[in-house]
């Protein structure tokens, strides 16, 4: 597709002009204010209009799924949960959450991710325990999307 | 205008529907050149809806970047008038799924490394403030500048009754010392608060591995000042700060009964969870407690009013454009207002329908109504218009007074400052030794392939992707060529472009009248229909991609126009501080390569008008019956 000439010009053109890791335009006002950005839609947060079910990961949110892959990451490290907490409280509010412990769809993830992890289940048991803060139906959340996800 | 701004909105809403979290589609994306820092080219992998690049960032590093892929191809195919050339791969669900857990995994972990840069900066900068002499000598108390959601709030005289009726509920719930134990607990923090002041070593950083850090100084500080302001936001039932809100005093437009109803169930809900989140175990809970307030307080305002009121979510930074670049500008706002009102049709659609309503669906209308007003207004009213295309979500930042000062030592105080420019130092060597931009080795293209070798080996990669792209191969750093690679290599089921804005604009005119009349007429900056002259480009009067011919003398023609806005600009250098001329010099860095028929400037669109998309995909060719791609065997044509 590209002859010998072009590929020469090509190279050249990168070695003296780098080769455009750089979009002009997403440095510039031009798109921020060109571009009429409608992610702040709830559509990407959540899978539906109700809450997330434990048992469904087919229809995962963008939202669960990032919650899912952190999760999945950091339990397999040695952070502790004020950590994890306020990691999670990062990724919410890239999706417009800011009380991201208020949605089951936030412990639904979680529960997937701690499962993706497969670290010591006392770790396992402990994150959870501290995230669910003495609430039995985070708990319960968690531990159905954990073990859904372990079967499946 | 009305039908691009319906189009605009229900392409975003189909994407946002459709393509959730899945990774249906994997294509890897070669987008051809544009003048200046864009001038090799750059590569993309789209995943189901969303798209992974790599961009330069601080501290000459290369940064994943995740976007929606409208978005992407908005920005390089229109704005940057570049074309893309697109291979989608042969690859089973499974295979794009871990392709897509590796992609958006390193995508997180990474933004948690440069967050812990951040964060290293800002116990940098709190222990150098608080080492100033007159901070040292300071009472136990002093205000502190930059604290999220803090401009909520203030001492302005009156009653919020909202807060009141939280506070209450608060009290009924944990009991009537709750608040002050908690602030006194929060207080007790604050002052015992101590900086680490020794450095020890980290390891490498590995773009897997989620770091382990300790809790920040600085990140501690802020998160309880935050929780101390919302505590004595609440005692104080205090009333909104001015400025809080978007247009107080001229607020948005008049609510019907169901509107009205709905903002009040949402605002039952939210003091319901307001309640809890104040009680939460997680470190940060006073920075959402002020937003969920202020909210409460706006909900509370609308229902007085009967009208919509919102939280101003601008970010600080944002600046009004002058009025007169808005009468230059007016098409396009006027565009984008009406996309606007078309996004807060539909968020109300959305919250007047939703059987519960959440933050999200709340934040979507808040974030919607600024968009609007703000343009509305500014066009009526013919003030500054603030843009931002990102999220708007208010944050209040402002200087926190009266807040608890940490006792630290002269000594500690010293040691401290050390460790923490050794450690954010240290820190962004590691940064840069993780993530260092190459432009040989790790640029756009070969990160790509590093990070899909990350996931599949040589042996693994044959199976699932049909080949394996070495990312250390000797010209995969170059876009182009990394797109033969990946034609050659790995299994394709279909090749495609979304040709440049102008390109397309162009084909349609073509179709509609005569052809030899569009070419002439397009051929230059000077006549064109399409392109208008922007900050963006460099004086040059031909374009000369379509024409390879005769390349060679447009280039000449642009090399010497460009020469002349040199040679002005030196002139004027004293007047506009040399701006005409480094223009002038890029307008001749980007003609010289058109005497050597090679083409790299596109011209870049300010804005384009018309309906959404305002580019597509088409077919280029397909491979046909051919389930193992040969290596190194030509891509088959449709």
């Amino acid at each position: 597709m590209v002859s010998r000439f072009g590929t020469t010009l090509i190279l050249a053109m990168a070695l003296c002009f780098g080769t455009g890791c750089v979009s002009k335009s997403s440095t510039t006002q031009g798109s921020s204010e060109s571009f009429s950005d409608s992610s702040s839609s709830p559509f990407e947060w959540s899978s539906s209009s109700s809450d997330s079910s434990p048992d469904d990961d087919k229809t995962e949110s963008a939202y669960e799924r990032d919650v899912r892959d952190y999760t999945a990451s950091y339990a397999t490290s040695t952070g502790d949960v004020r950590g994890l907490q306020r990691d999670l409280a990062a990724i919410a509010e890239e999706y417009g959450v800011t009380d991201w412990e208020r949605h089951d769809a936030t412990y639904v993830a979680i529960g997937r991710g701690l499962a993706q992890a497969a670290s010591d289940p006392g770790r396992t048991e402990s994150l959870a325990v501290e995230l669910a803060n003495q609430d039995h139906r985070r708990l319960e959340l968690m531990r159905v999307a954990y073990e859904t996800s372990r079967n499946r | 205008m009305i039908r691009s701004g319906v189009g605009a909105l229900a392409l975003g809403l189909q994407l946002l529907i459709a393509g959730t979290a899945g990774a249906s589609v994997v294509e890897f994306i070669h987008v051809e050149a544009n003048a200046g820092s864009s001038a090799g080219g750059h590569a993309a992998l789209r995943l189901g809806d969303r798209v992974f690049d790599f961009q330069n960032h601080e501290h000459d590093t290369l940064r994943m970047r995740r976007s929606r892929y409208d978005h992407f191809q908005y920005l390089y195919s229109v704005l940057e008038n570049r074309t893309l050339h697109i291979a989608r791969l042969d690859v089973s669900p499974e295979t794009a799924d871990r392709i897509l857990q590796r992609f958006n995994r390193r995508h997180l972990i990474q933004n948690k490394h440069f967050a812990v840069h951040r964060s290293l900066a800002r116990d940098r900068r709190l222990i150098e403030r608080l080492a100033e002499p007159e901070k040292k000598t300071a009472s136990a108390r002093w205000d502190v500048s930059g604290l999220r959601g803090a401009g909520f709030f203030g001492s302005e005289p009156g009653t919020s009754a909202s807060l009141t009726a939280l506070r209450r509920r608060i009290e009924a719930t944990y009991g009537a010392a709750f608040l002050a134990e908690r602030l006194a607990a929060l207080e007790r923090e604050a002052v015992s608060l101590l900086p680490d002041a020794e450095v020890s070593p980290a390891p490498p950083i590995d773009p897997d591995v989620v770091p382990v850090v300790d809790e920040a100084f600085s990140e501690r500080y802020f998160e309880l000042c935050a929780a101390i302001l919302a505590i004595r936001a609440l005692n104080a039932a205090a009333p909104l700060r001015p400025g809080a809100l978007l247009f107080e005093g001229r607020e948005g437009p008049s609510l019907g009964e169901d509107e009205l109803r709905r903002l009040g169930e949402f605002g039952d809900h939210l003091a319901r969870d307001l309640a809890l989140l104040a009680a939460s175990n997680r470190p940060d809970w006073g920075g959402p407690l002020l937003l969920g307030m202020a909210r409460l307080e706006a909900i509370e305002r609308s229902l007085e009013l009967r009208r919509l009121v919102v939280l101003d979510a601008f970010p600080a930074e944002v600046r009004p454009q002058s009025p007169r670049k808005i009468v230059r500008r007016r098409p396009f706002l006027e565009e984008l207002e009406e996309r606007a009102r078309i996004e807060v049709d539909a968020a109300w659609t959305r919250l007047l329908r939703a059987e519960e309503i959440l933050e999200p669906d709340y934040a979507w209308l808040e974030s919607a109504a600024n968009r609007h007003l703000e343009i509305a207004r500014g066009l009526a009213e013919g003030r500054g218009i603030r843009l931002y295309s990102g999220r708007l979500q208010p944050r209040g930042v402002a200087t926190g007074s009266n807040l608890p000062r940490p006792v630290l030592s002269t000594r500690l105080l010293r040691r401290a400052d050390a460790a923490a420019r050794s450690r954010e130092s240290a820190h962004t060597d590691r940064l840069r030794q993780a993530f260092g931009y190459d432009l040989l080795a790790r640029n756009c293209a070969t990160e790509i392939f590093t990070t899909l070798a990350a996931e599949f080996g040589r042996d693994e990669a044959d199976q699932r992707l049909g080949g394996y792209v070495d990312p250390s191969s000797s010209l995969n750093f170059v876009p182009a060529l990394a797109f033969e690679s990946v034609l050659r290599q790995y299994r394709i089921v279909e090749v495609g472009e979304v040709p440049s804005y102008r390109r397309t604009r162009i084909e349609a005119l073509i179709a509609e009248a005569n052809g030899l009349t569009v070419v002439l007429r397009e051929a230059s900056t000077l006549t064109s229909t399409i392109y208008r002259w922007n900050p963006h480009d460099s004086f040059f009067v031909f374009f000369t991609e379509d024409v390879p011919l005769l390349r060679p003398l447009l280039g000449a023609l642009n090399l010497t126009a460009a020469a002349g806005e040199l040679a002005l600009g030196l002139l004027r250098a004293p007047l506009d501080r040399g701006d005409m001329a480094w223009s002038g010099m890029k307008g001749v860095v980007s003609s010289l390569p058109e005497l050597l028929f090679m083409n790299l400037r596109k011209g870049h669109m300010e804005y384009a008008p018309g309906a959404s998309p305002r580019t597509s995909y088409r077919r280029v060719g397909r491979v046909t019956g051919v389930t193992q791609w040969p290596r190194g065997a030509p891509i088959k044509r449709v």
